[in-house]
């Protein structure tokens, strides 16, 4: 069998296929149909300082090659998800990431603070992205320095575990913002939340989703993510979790090959847990049809001979 | 997939694959047919045959997914997930009240616990004369609400209801001593209670999801004004 270890964030992954925020809750219901010990990494649904009740519905619409959502980041408070649900996560067996998110900084200091004296999980995400939220005090998506200042506040009160930033595909120019957050002691990126969409009722003329806006996810964005990426990864040399588009074991090979040291799935685990429980056991088979022993093999072989033909 | 019956303008099919779950009345499962639409949906059961070992479900023909459904042949292959969600209860003499579609689930109670009246409206009468399952069957279709055919000739006992939130919710505001179960639709991705996309307030404010705590409410429990 290929080996699929993966080494970042001075961590090692059993394999590159990481669980993205949200579309699988915080893992419980999914770790009744999948073994989490086949995953790389799960990421917990944001949670943010106190309890929110999210948006009122609708808050999803289809769009044929993909969704819509627009949840309004409903979870329970830092505080309950650290007493109640962090410590049964604990016990996935895989790399377990938490998610984070605020409207002023004094949110993300009082839940870094928190987080620094909790065990059980292995890197921090800091989602600077959410399409879903009625605007807060900040903007980090749309401001840079803002974005850089939420980093600094974050590793003022968290140094124990790597912190990873979760910028939105449309935060721009995205060099800016990498390096904002890259000078301000970003340990790596989680590149991309989703794009925003809409859709509209042409009987009754209204939006359909209730806020109108949401994250527009779909296997069809992928080629837009993987350029993006691969620009990101001419600016920094920090691990990047590549997210948005990615459905099968060869989009894994073809994130790498554009830079990503991670893959994140999200869509994927929301609709078809058992297909996201497979792409490892693809991956190898990937990689053992191409006669590689290793991921780590055939990434080193195929940038070789792309540096060699260019 | 092993059968489809189609009604004559192919707007309605019922649809049989090679699978029982132990699905009880008022669950559903989840579907998704080739690679497109991405997105899977809900559908309720119809009908589960154990002995024979299938399951049927009963398709309006209305959009991406399902306008492929009804024209579906035998073999072809559907992947499903469930079944899902919570059932109706069990109920002596249960009144039905059931709005197009919603016809699934009730079909499935009628069959499996019986009833004392069943109501049905449809949108066409060609939908109305597929669904004429049963003899005693007090129908309406087009403008015709069942929820003013049901008002016209109210009847005591339980009441349980499957079709669109205006109708469910006319039904749980009726001022009946009885209590009322309501099968509600919403928007799915998962349909396990994972992403939070098909919330339910409740009047004590609490967010249920109607995937996992659902789709069978209590009517008068529902915050209705949050939800339609
Ligand atoms: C618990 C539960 C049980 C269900 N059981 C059944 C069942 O037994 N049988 C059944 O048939 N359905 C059932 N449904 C509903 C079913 O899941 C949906 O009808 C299905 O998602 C429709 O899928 P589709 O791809 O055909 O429609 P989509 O293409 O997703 O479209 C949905 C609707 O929106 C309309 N629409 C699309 N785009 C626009 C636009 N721009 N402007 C205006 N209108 C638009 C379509 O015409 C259609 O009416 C159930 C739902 C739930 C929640
Ligand atoms: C239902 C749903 C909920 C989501 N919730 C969150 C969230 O809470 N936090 C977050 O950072 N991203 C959230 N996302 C974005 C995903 O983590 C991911 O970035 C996006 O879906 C793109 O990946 P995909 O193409 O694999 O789906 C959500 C996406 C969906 C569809
Ligand atoms: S459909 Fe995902 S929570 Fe109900």
């Amino acid at each position: 069998m290929a080996d699929l270890r993966v080494r970042e964030f001075g961590l090692e992954f059993a394999n590159p296929v990481v669980v993205s925020s949200g579309p699988t809750g915080f893992g419980p219901i999914l770790a009744e149909t999948v073994d989490m010990r086949r995953i790389g990494a799960f990421t917990c649904k944001t949670v943010t300082r106190k309890k929110r009740e999210g948006n009122p519905p609708p808050r999803l619409v289809d769009c044929g090659y993909g969704i819509i959502a627009s949840i309004g980041l409903q979870n329970p408070g830092i505080e309950e998800f650290v007493r109640e649900t962090l410590p049964s996560a604990d016990a996935f067996g895989t790399r377990l990431i938490v998610s984070i998110a605020g409207f002023c900084l004094e949110d993300f200091a009082q839940m870094a603070s928190l987080l620094e004296t909790v065990h059980g999980f292995d890197i921090l995400e800091l989602n600077l992205s959410c399409p879903n939220v009625e605007s807060g005090l900040m903007n980090p998506s749309e401001d840079p320095r803002c974005a850089g200042s939420i980093v600094a506040e974050v590793k003022k009160h968290f140094a124990s575990r790597p912190v990873t930033v979760k910028l939105s595909p449309e935060s721009l120019p995205q060099d800016t913002f990498i390096r904002s957050c890259e000078s301000s002691g970003a340990d790596g990126f989680t590149l991309f939340n989703a794009y925003h969409g809409a859709r509209f009722d042409i009987n009754t003329g209204r939006p359909f989703l209730r806020r109108t806006e949401g994250a527009y996810s779909s296997p069809a964005l992928k080629p837009i993510v993987l350029k993006k990426i691969r620009d990101a990864r001419h600016v920094t040399d920090r691990p990047i979790i590549a997210t948005g588009g990615a459905s099968t074991a060869e989009d894994i090979l073809e994130f790498i090959l554009a830079g990503a040291s991670l893959v994140g799935f999200g869509l994927v685990g929301m609709i078809d847990p058992e297909a996201l429980e497979e792409l490892p056991l693809h991956l190898e088979r990937c990689l053992e049809a191409r006669g590689f022993v290793s991921l780590d093999e055939y990434c080193r072989y195929l940038r070789r001979t792309a540096e060699h033909g260019r | 997939m092993e059968s489809v019956t189609r009604s004559e303008s192919k707007s309605m099919a019922l649809v049989s694959v090679g699978h029982s779950g132990k699905a009880a009345p008022g669950q559903f499962y989840m579907i998704k047919c080739g690679d497109f639409p991405v997105v899977p949906r809900p559908y309720s059961v119809f009908y589960e045959d154990l002995a024979g070992g299938t399951t049927t479900f009963l398709i309006k023909a209305r959009g991406l997914q399902t306008s492929q459904l009804v024209e579906m042949k035998p073999g072809d292959v559907l992947k499903i997930r469930g079944p899902l969600g919570s059932p109706f209860p069990s109920l002596v003499n249960a009144v039905l009240v059931a709005g197009g579609c919603g016809f699934a689930p009730l079909h499935f109670y009628a069959r499996q616990y019986g009833y004392s009246s069943f109501f049905l409206g449809t949108e066409t009468y060609e939908e109305l004369a597929f669904l004429c399952l049963f003899d005693d069957l007090k129908e309406t279709h087009g403008d015709n609400m069942v929820t003013d055919l049901f008002m016209e000739s109210p009847v005591d006992g339980p009441l349980i209801a499957c079709g669109p939130s205006r109708m469910l919710r006319t039904l749980s505001e009726t001022d009946r001593k009885d209590p009322v179960y309501v099968s509600l639709e919403s928007r799915m991705a998962c349909g396990t209670g994972m992403c939070l996309g098909c919330p339910a307030k409740m009047k004590d404010g609490t967010i249920l999801l109607v995937c996992k705590d659902g789709p069978v409410f209590s009517g008068r429990d529902v915050d209705w004004e949050w939800l339609t």
